[in-house]
């Protein structure tokens, strides 16, 4: 199968290589470059004025301005140059018939893992170091929509296994957090325009069941980060005016990081999905003024007034966690409310708190949880509306949102000029249980098209019959036909089998 | 004398409209105007249901199927009136998951650990679901004789629809872990199946022979093998947890084709579609769940299970699909077909999957599974497509009560 992905990468990767050429009429890539994946393409090929493509009379969901129906999206080399009604087509631009598709930007996956096909979970290394182009999970992921992913650590789940590995947090760490973790695209077949933003935030796991010492400690991180960054202004301000002799104020990277988000420049995410650690977590924010985003927060709707003061958003899952955590929206025991809603994404609509979504398994699977990995991102969202919440705010939850909670919303998240061309052309709206992705374009390239990469191109609404070059038992040769059944073991005959 | 038949009948309507308004008779209920899915024929574009002490009393178009007096109405315009759906594989109706004493234990049953009103079952009448098989769990080769209970009911007797529901049977993918009295193989795990169902089959054959007056020695009764008498009558299935191909294979020649049960394919997984000329052959129906699609080892594509089995040459009447609760969640049965068409099951399919397919195999098409008179009134009233996660149940019935009420309850899934 890996194998299977890997060729389909390169053909992904060596068709890419042939639009990377100007436009020209009637003209075609030479037959070397057509063999080497983009990456390696030398740049002189490459200098041949602007490479335009049209999507023409599709319906636009921009996200940022509404839906436009009969529109035209037009891509520039890397970036969105006009999104629109009356768009004009330069010559010699790849014009893509859109009647009847449905263009979208790329999902955003706020908390992934494996998405991105990271080797290596040490954080040492840059992540565009010890990413793999051509790993089937990005495929897969990009196959279902998602063109960016925040990938905290961790390694992947294998896709058969590691089932309970990842669910409910991309993120297994700790209570003093840490800084880390990359926002990336989903370049597939190049390492070019990989990286958004690394590293991408701190995280912090509530204390938790870990009692009142954990909580002690995670108030120190805090104590530490308002004095550092106090000390480092005086610091500033003794070096504008002057003074000699002066040392820098030194602390650990966390403490850093956090004075950093103190200031505004680092997205806090807050892992915390029950009351007691969300009012705990929002005790600190408020304190100590660090707007957080609340991770996992399943309870956040039973508190929303609070959140909205002191939080700087939710990341939630519209359906709960599901499955045997599925907790009961009013459990007698517990005398305030909590535990999951399916309402919980409109309740934060409501309440005005930027609201993103995640899935159960924020890794790909087929396995029990099919459907509530990130293959089902939009799915997921889609259960939002079922919530309450209307179907273009459960997109943004999926798209503008969580790139403004990463910090990235100039470059992605909307169909709007000058925005990096990541989109999707959609064989039904975005939010349909039956849509799936005809091409994926990261940075105006296209990363994934279903009619090259043999994952879902054969599967057709009310198919009746199997697709032509099915093989259902391809490894096992044909079944004989069982023409004498053994007998029973008690010896008596079986029966031939009926026709 | 038509004229006068039109304005007679026009003055008994005015005549029912402008009078005084008849007290509600209890039980009585009329959903109109909605799109009603009878599953037994084609759908209604604007229906009436009539249901009458807990039964469905009629079904007909709007118009021409008048609403008695004392009804309460429901007016279900622009909305879906579906039959409530009906879970094969479920492990959350009952409070435990099972006992492990042997490797096999026909002699169990969960019939003593139904919970009434649980919170899951609360949860999965707002998806919609009626009906559930709760089974005993998959770690022993039979792990008992499940029930099947309705999601709601006030009492024990409202919520059992049939005791026992089918005998659990659980051939490969978990029974291994306790390793088996012969071992964590499939030869012994098949070996003790069959073993006790042939000694079943004899304990029944005597007995019959007893009752037909064949014989004049009283066998005597053995509780290990009282229950194992009523699959030799047909009266219910076995659920089978069966996947991938060979023991599929083995679950449709040993259960099927040999001992002649009636086996219902639950938790169909994997490559076990390959198997689809067998199960035509023998009549078995297939139910595909928790895992419903998968990625083809052989040429790295995605399947549906369902749509494979479809595809294979099962007919419609025999494709299900199943949860597996709480491994995917009971309210999540509509989704699971949900994802069963998103990876090829024609939609029509799917529905007849989730109630008069599922009924039948569970031997109950009499009573569950269509609106149809004289049935039980269990369906869902739905905002639109069941199998959109967007779409929500509005109101549940079960036995012809007010199950779940999202405007009284609060919007529970």
């Amino acid at each position: 199968m890996r194998a299977r992905i890997f060729m389909s990468g390169l053909v992904v990767a060596s068709m890419l290589s042939a639009q990377g050429e100007a436009p020209k009429e009637g003209a075609k890539a030479p037959a070397a470059a057509a063999t080497r994946p983009a990456a390696e393409q030398p740049v002189a090929e490459k200098k041949a004025g602007p490479r335009w493509v049209a999507i023409k009379d599709a319906t636009l969901h921009t996200v940022s301005h509404g839906v436009i129906t009969g529109g035209t999206l037009l891509i520039k080399d890397k970036l969105i140059h006009a999104v629109g009604t009356d768009v004009t087509i330069p010559e010699g631009a790849e014009i893509i018939d859109g009647r009847g598709k449905h263009v979208a930007p790329g999902f955003v996956a706020i908390a992934a893992k494996g998405a991105l096909g990271l080797r290596n979970s040490t954080n040492k290394e840059k992540a565009e170091h010890r990413f793999d182009p051509f790993a089937d999970f990005m495929q897969l992921a990009l196959a279902n929509g998602v063109t960016t992913a925040h990938e905290s650590g961790g390694m992947a789940d294998s896709m058969f296994g590691g089932l309970f590995g990842s669910v409910g947090s991309a993120f297994i760490g700790s209570h003093t957090g840490q800084v880390g973790g990359v926002v990336g695209k989903l370049t597939a077949g190049t390492i070019e325009g990989f990286t958004l933003r690394e590293p991408a935030a701190f995280y912090m796991n509530a204390p938790g069941g870990q009692g009142g010492s954990a909580r002690l400690e995670q108030r120190d991180v805090f104590e530490k980060a308002k004095k550092h960054r106090a000390a480092v202004k005086t610091w500033l301000k003794d070096l504008a005016a002057g003074k000699k002799d002066l040392t820098e104020p030194k602390t650990d990277d966390n403490v850093s990081a956090l004075a950093d988000a103190m200031n505004g420049d680092v997205p806090v995410f807050y892992y915390a999905d029950n009351r007691r650690d969300m009012e705990f977590g929002l005790e600190l924010a408020q304190e100590f003024g660090v707007p957080v985003i609340l991770h996992t927060a399943q309870e956040a709707w039973a508190m929303a007034a609070d959140v909205s003061r002191s939080a700087a958003g939710v990341i939630l899952l519209p359906r709960g966690k599901g499955g045997s955590a599925t907790r009961p929206y009013t459990d007698p025991n517990v005398d305030a409310p909590h535990g999951w809603r399916i309402e919980s994404a409109s309740i934060m609509q409501k309440t005005g708190v930027p609201w993103s979504t995640m899935t159960l398994n924020t890794g790909i699977t087929t396995s029990l949880f099919g459907g509530r990995d990130l293959l089902g991102l939009n799915l997921e969202a889609a259960f939002a509306v079922r919530g309450g919440v209307s179907n273009e705010e459960a997109l943004r939850s999926i798209t503008l949102t969580p790139a403004e909670m990463l910090r990235v919303a100039d470059r992605i998240g909307s169909l709007d000029k000058g925005k990096d061309a990541d989109i999707l052309i959609l064989d039904r709206e975005p939010l349909d249980y039956r849509t799936f992705v005809e091409r994926a374009f990261v940075n105006g390239r296209v990363a994934y098209d279903e009619s090259v990469t043999p994952l879902y191109a054969h599967i057709q609404t009310d198919r009746r019959q199997p697709p032509k070059n099915w093989k259902p038992w391809g490894i096992w040769g044909e079944l004989p036909e069982q023409k004498n059944p053994a007998p029973l073991p008690d010896g008596s005959a079986a029966p031939a089998p009926a026709k | 004398m038509r004229t006068l038949g039109v304005i007679l009948v026009l003055t008994l309507v005015l005549a029912a409209q402008e009078g005084p308004v008849a007290p509600l008779e209890p039980g009585c209920f009329a959903l109109t105007g909605g799109r009603v899915y009878t599953m037994a024929g084609p759908s209604i574009e604007r229906g009436v249901v009539l249901m009458r002490d807990g039964k469905i009393e009629q079904v007909g178009a709007l118009g021409e199927l008048p609403v008695p007096a004392g009804y309460r109405v429901v007016d279900t315009t622009g909305q879906r009136v579906i039959p409530g759906f009906i879970e094969l594989h479920n492990h959350t109706a009952c409070s435990d998951l099972h006992d492990i004493v042997y490797q096999v234990n026909p002699e169990l049953r969960v019939l003593d650990n139904i919970e009434l009103d649980s919170p899951e079952m609360r949860i999965a009448r707002a998806g919609g679901v009626t009906t559930v098989l709760s089974i005993p769990g998959s770690g022993t080769n039979m792990g008992g004789f499940g029930a099947i209970v309705k999601t709601f009911g006030e009492t024990p007797k409202e919520v059992l629809v049939r005791f026992p529901g089918a005998l659990k049977i659980a051939q490969a993918g978990n029974p291994e872990r306790g390793n088996g009295d012969l071992g964590a193989g499939r030869i012994g795990m098949n070996w003790m199946i069959r073993n006790v169902l042939v000694e079943g089959r004899a304990y029944h054959e005597a007995w019959c022979a007893f009752e037909e007056g064949k014989t004049k020695t009283q066998p005597a009764k053995d509780p290990r093998y009282e229950y194992l008498r009523g699959l030799y009558r047909g009266e219910y299935p076995v659920a089978v947890h069966t996947q991938i191909f060979q023991v599929v294979q083995s679950t449709l020649r040993m259960l099927a084709r040999d001992l002649k049960l009636k086996v219902v394919i639950d938790h169909g997984e994997f490559d076990g579609f390959i198997n689809a000329q067998l199960a035509i052959d023998n009549n078995v129906s297939a139910a595909c769940g928790p895992r419903i699609f998968w990625l083809s080892p052989n040429d790295g594509r995605f399947f549906g299970l369902a749509a494979s089995w479809y595809w294979m040459g099962v007919s419609d009447d025999h494709i299900g699909v199943n949860t597996d609760s709480p491994v995917v969640p009971q309210e999540e049965l509509p989704y699971q077909a949900a994802m069963a068409i998103r990876h090829g099951l024609p939609e029509g399919v799917a529905l007849k999957g989730l109630t008069i397919n599922a009924a039948r195999f569970l031997c109950l098409e009499k009573r569950l599974g269509s609106l149809e008179t004289g049935k039980d009134a269990d369906l869902a009233i739905w905002t639109g497509d069941p199998f959109d996660p967007r779409s929500r149940v509005l109101m549940t019935f079960v036995n012809g009560k007010v199950a779940y009420d999202a405007a009284r309850d609060g919007q529970r899934f």
